[in-house]
């Protein structure tokens, strides 16, 4: 069994230093953290006035507007709490595939993405969970933010097998109901399911209140479909073979991807999930911290 | 109201089974080739949409791709088999349709080559011209015209295929044009086109020839001219007559052909040299330096020369060669290619023997033994007790005429032989006009008259003369007559020779018979006849108006007497030797082995069997149908006896390509008319308007035309459906 090392590049703690995943809407958590909870009270971010009832903490009366108004209001605050995320893997056997180009498989990339984005969680001091799925759910690791809790999230993601087929709406449906408090998550996955289907699970997933960020990882092949002459294509979740001219069949197939591709981001989009594609040709460490910075921008600018 | 008519034929409808080669596409279509490599693949629904969507939209267009592919192969085909289109022309009702006769000349000189093609190929391809543009209505009949005329459409068809693949059989015959051969064909496909079709209203016959003159001179056809005009004078007044001269430019061609090969000996012997003649002629008129000319012994070559050929001149070049085993043997002498290769070989076969045998019949049993005449014959012939001189020599009485078997002989020389019983004058003339050699002579007891009832003029007519009366000679030479004939030819060029000396003071006269071929060989110093030769059948007869005894002079102790004899013994024999030499148009002949029963089977050189007939009056005997082509032929015997060799060449007339223009031709046979060239024939033929309508082009050149068109959408059609996409 692999261990931390192999999904953490050395080279990577350094490519996202300093940067955080920051929730964009409120989250829960059990401690006090960097993130906008969604109970209101005495904190340190003011949230509005409301009038004064009896029984109410004189400390939190706004004087300056009593002395404006001659009425008493109390200053109400915004709980910050800290962020849970949940690193929802796709484990499913058309994860394995590498095309002839690739250095590793989608899964792998998957796990090393997973891992970077726990390690980031972690170091923020937020909680991380992880959840394996393909046709069901198939292991999870409970949120926590201690600080072997990265080598036990790498525990879980390398100990499932790519054997399985894909069942996406069921396993976002189960896992809407399994998720105990808002938080962010992160969908790893191929979504080469049907796009009505992936998105009717994500939107499950956004109904539990969760912020939904749906990774998308993708082989190069995938994308361009590189290959020449006659090709038995043998699919991998149980479809027959075929055999085609990969020649004359890439304009059509290219059609077919660029048309998934695009519902599934279009789909993402108008339900509020943020779409990100990850090549597993493009360097993890680059995409990630472009990612995470354009995220964070995002949030401030809120 | 006006008729149009459309009919497709095909000059080459054996092109057609390439028709079957438009399924090449189609299997390549199906054929799935295996696939190159194998890939795991996990976008297999979106693979398999793009396959349902591009199966869908490609489909098409693969289809239309393959239509395309086998339509171009397909119109190939067609292209290739060269159809034939009859444009529709406007036909006034009740005009009737026109039969044509179509003659090909199929002489060998039809197989001269220029830089236009083969005459063949020319006339062929004129008379197919000339058959797509007549009236689809019209008849046809062909006539492969040579030494025997032959009937290629015994019935008068309209069908153009048919026609078609009758021309594609007609090759070139190794035989010369025979006019009134052509003729008899003619006036017999005129006939069956009359009798197919009473609506028949016009018929005309149309000659594709070269016009040589050999075949259509006039003197080519000697007495028989008159009838041949007059039969063309009524054969012109029931169908128009048109030449067309398919022979090209130039007038002359020049040719040189191998006319002959000849033996210097007339049996060639086991261990001997032997000398070949070969014998070239060089038509036209220019030399010919430094031509090479091969000598061929069963198939190998044995010797080569090389000689000037001067024009119009015919050069002898000869050959020595030794056969080392006995039988027949094939000598062949090539000269090098010319336009016209068929004459330029030319065989004959050679009876190769151990010894040559000769019976020496004796009619003078009352003289001592070494004074007989047949004993002075048997020591010039065989000095030696043996057969060492290649001569063997039996001596018998005249019993030996009926009760041995003269085909073992090549030669039987009667020695003072007074008398023949009929059955004796019957197997002698058998025996020489199967090819056997007889030499006769006379002496004391002799009788003229008996001689002349039985085997002269009154009888068998074998002898060259009848004989005469006894009559004594005055002293003084003999007259050899230059020395021309062969029998005397070995003595030229050595003076006065002793030959010319001979002692005869008696002999019998020779008188010469009407109608009878006969060389006086030598004669008496007053001209008067002494030694004569002839032919009869295939053999040869020298009649010797002297002894071979003392009785009559000293002939036979003359020293000319040894070499006389032996060239008397050579010539006569020469007669068996050539009979398996013949020309093409001649029929093979020979006898059957004794322990033989059955007709032998003869094989040609194209590997066909002849027919082969008992021959007339000779119960031996066997003759077969004529020769066809020039070439080896293989007689075989069922009892197996060793098969025979026989050849038959070339008649060299059509060797000679002078030929004679198509007025002069029209002027021979007294009615029709030349055309002026290719395409007025064609005009005339068929008349202008039908001309007209065709010359819009041959069908082969439009179908063309399309599969060029198809190979244009074919390619697009590629690049459409598997052009490299971004």
């Amino acid at each position: 069994m692999g261990g931390l090392h192999d999904y953490l590049d050395p080279r990577l703690p350094r490519e996202l230093e300093g940067l955080k995943l920051r929730a964009r809407r409120m989250v829960e958590g059990p401690l006090s953290g960097l993130h906008r909870g969604p109970y209101r009270g005495f904190s340190i971010e003011f949230a509005e006035h409301r009038e004064y009832t009896p029984g109410d903490d004189f400390r939190y009366l706004d004087w300056k507007v009593f002395g404006r108004t001659d009425k008493f209001y109390l200053k109400q605050f915004e709980q910050e709490t800290n962020l849970t995320c949940y690193l929802a893997l796709d484990v499913s056997q058309s994860m394995s595939y590498q095309g002839p180009q690739a250095g590793e498989s989608k899964l792998s990339y998957a796990r090393r993405a997973a891992a970077a984005l726990a390690y980031v969680v972690l170091r923020q001091g937020d909680f991380v969970g992880a959840i394996a799925f393909d046709e069901q759910l198939r292991g999870a690791v409970r949120p926590g933010g201690a600080a072997d809790h990265l080598r036990v999230v790498c525990e879980l993601l390398e100990s499932q097998q790519p054997i399985h087929r894909t069942d996406s709406r069921r396993c976002f449906e189960a896992l809407a109901h399994r998720l105990p408090r808002r938080g962010i998550v992160v969908v790893l996955s191929d979504f080469f399911d049907d796009v009505d289907r992936v998105v009717a699970g994500l939107r499950l997933l956004r109904r539990g209140r969760h912020e939904v960020i749906a990774m998308h990882v993708l082989d190069s092949a995938e994308f361009f479909f590189p290959f020449q002459g006659r090709v038995e294509f043998r699919g991998l979740e149980g479809w027959g073979p075929r055999v085609v001219e990969a020649d004359a069949l890439r304009e059509a197939y290219r059609r077919e991807f660029d048309a998934h591709c695009d519902r599934l981001r279009r789909g993402c989009r108008a339900h509020g999930i943020d779409y990100v594609l990850l090549r597993t040709d493009q360097p993890l460490g680059r995409v990630l911290s472009r990612f995470l910075a354009g995220r964070s921008g995002r949030v401030t600018a809120r | 109201m006006v008729f149009l008519m459309w009919a497709i034929g095909f000059g080459n409808a054996s092109m057609l089974w390439w028709l079957l080669a438009a399924a090449a596409p189609i299997a390549l279509h199906l054929w799935r080739r295996p696939a190159r490599h194998r890939e795991p693949w996990a976008a297999m629904s979106l693979l398999s949409a793009a396959i349902e969507r591009q199966t869908r939209q490609a489909r098409l267009w693969r289809l239309a791709v393959l239509a395309a592919r086998v339509a171009a192969v397909s119109l190939i085909a067609i292209a290739a088999a060269e159809p034939l289109h009859r444009p529709a022309v406007a036909r006034a009702p009740g005009s009737g349709r026109t039969h044509y006769v179509l003659v090909i000349d199929c002489s060998y000189s039809m197989d001269f080559r220029s830089e236009e093609g083969r005459r063949l190929d020319r006339a062929v391809a004129l008379a197919r011209r000339l058959a797509s543009q007549a009236s689809p209505a019209d008849l046809f009949s062909l006539v492969a015209a040579s030494a025997a005329s032959e009937t290629m459409v015994t019935e008068p068809t309209s069908a153009l295929g048919e026609l078609a693949a009758r021309l594609d059989a007609v090759g070139v015959r190794h035989s010369a044009f025979d006019l009134p051969a052509a003729l008899t064909a003619v006036e017999r496909a005129l006939e069956a086109g009359r009798a197919a079709r009473a609506d028949v209203d016009a018929q005309q016959v149309v000659f594709f020839t070269d016009l040589q003159r050999g075949s259509w001179a006039a003197e080519s056809l000697g007495e028989g001219l008159a009838p041949f005009q007059q039969r063309m004078s009524e054969l012109g007044r029931r169908a128009a007559v048109r030449i067309v001269d398919v022979a090209g430019t130039p007038p002359t061609a020049e040719n040189t052909a191998v006319t002959a090969v000849q033996f210097a000996e007339a049996t060639p012997l086991v261990g001997r040299r032997v000398r070949v003649r070969g014998v070239l002629k060089q038509f036209g008129r220019r030399a010919r330096p430094g031509v090479g000319v091969e000598l061929w012994v069963d198939g190998r070559v044995a010797d080569r020369r090389r000689v000037d050929l001067e024009p119009g001149g015919e050069t002898a070049v000869d050959f020595a060669v030794r056969f080392d085993a006995p039988g027949d043997h094939l000598i062949e002498v090539r000269s090098a290619p010319d336009n016209l290769p068929l004459d330029d070989q030319r065989a004959i076969v050679a009876p190769v023997r151990t010894v040559m045998r000769v019976l020496c019949v004796e009619g003078r049993p009352d003289l001592p033994p070494r004074r007989q005449g047949g004993a002075y014959l048997a020591s010039a012939l065989a000095p030696g007790a043996d057969d060492a001189g290649g001569i063997a020599v039996d001596i018998a009485d005249e019993s030996a005429l009926t009760t041995r078997d003269l085909d073992q002989y090549d030669c039987v020389v009667l020695s003072a032989v007074g008398r023949f019983s009929q059955a004796e004058a019957a197997g002698l003339a058998r025996y020489v006009r199967r090819g056997g050699g007889m030499a006769i002579f006379v002496g004391e007891g002799v009788s003229a008259e008996r001689y002349n009832r039985r085997l002269g003029s009154a009888g068998e007519n074998i002898l060259p003369m009848d004989l005469g009366p006894t009559v004594q000679q005055p002293p003084g030479p003999l007259d050899a007559f230059d020395f021309r004939h062969p029998i005397v030819k070995a003595f030229s060029g050595r003076g006065r020779t002793a030959l010319l000396t001979t002692p005869i003071e008696t002999s019998m006269a020779l008188l010469p018979v009407a109608n009878r071929a006969a060389e006086v060989v030598l004669a008496h110093a007053g001209g008067e006849p002494l030694v004569a030769a002839g032919g009869a059948g295939r053999g040869r007869v020298v009649l010797v108006g002297a002894a071979a005894d003392v009785a009559w002079g000293g002939l036979p102790l003359w020293p000319s007497f040894v070499p006389l004899v032996h060239e008397i013994v050579l010539y006569c024999s020469a007669g068996r030797a050539q009979r398996r030499n013949v020309l093409v148009g001649q029929s093979l002949a020979g006898e059957m082995p004794t322990e033989e029963e059955s007709l032998p089977r003869v094989v040609g050189p194209d590997a066909k069997p002849l027919e082969v007939r008992p021959a007339a009056g000779d119960a031996r005997g066997w003759s077969t149908e004529p020769a066809r082509w020039a070439g080896e032929y293989s007689v075989r015997f069922s009892s197996g006896v060793a098969p025979l060799r026989y050849a038959a060449a070339l008649d060299p007339r059509e060797s000679d390509l002078t030929r004679i223009s198509a007025d002069e031709a029209v002027r021979l046979l007294g009615c029709g008319e030349a055309a002026a060239g290719i395409e007025a024939a064609v005009v005339s033929a068929v008349g202008p308007d039908r001309a007209a309508a065709a010359a819009a082009g041959p069908a082969a050149a439009m179908v063309l035309v399309g599969v060029l068109l198809l190979l244009s959408v074919e390619a697009w059609l590629t690049w459409r459906t598997g052009r490299p996409r971004a």
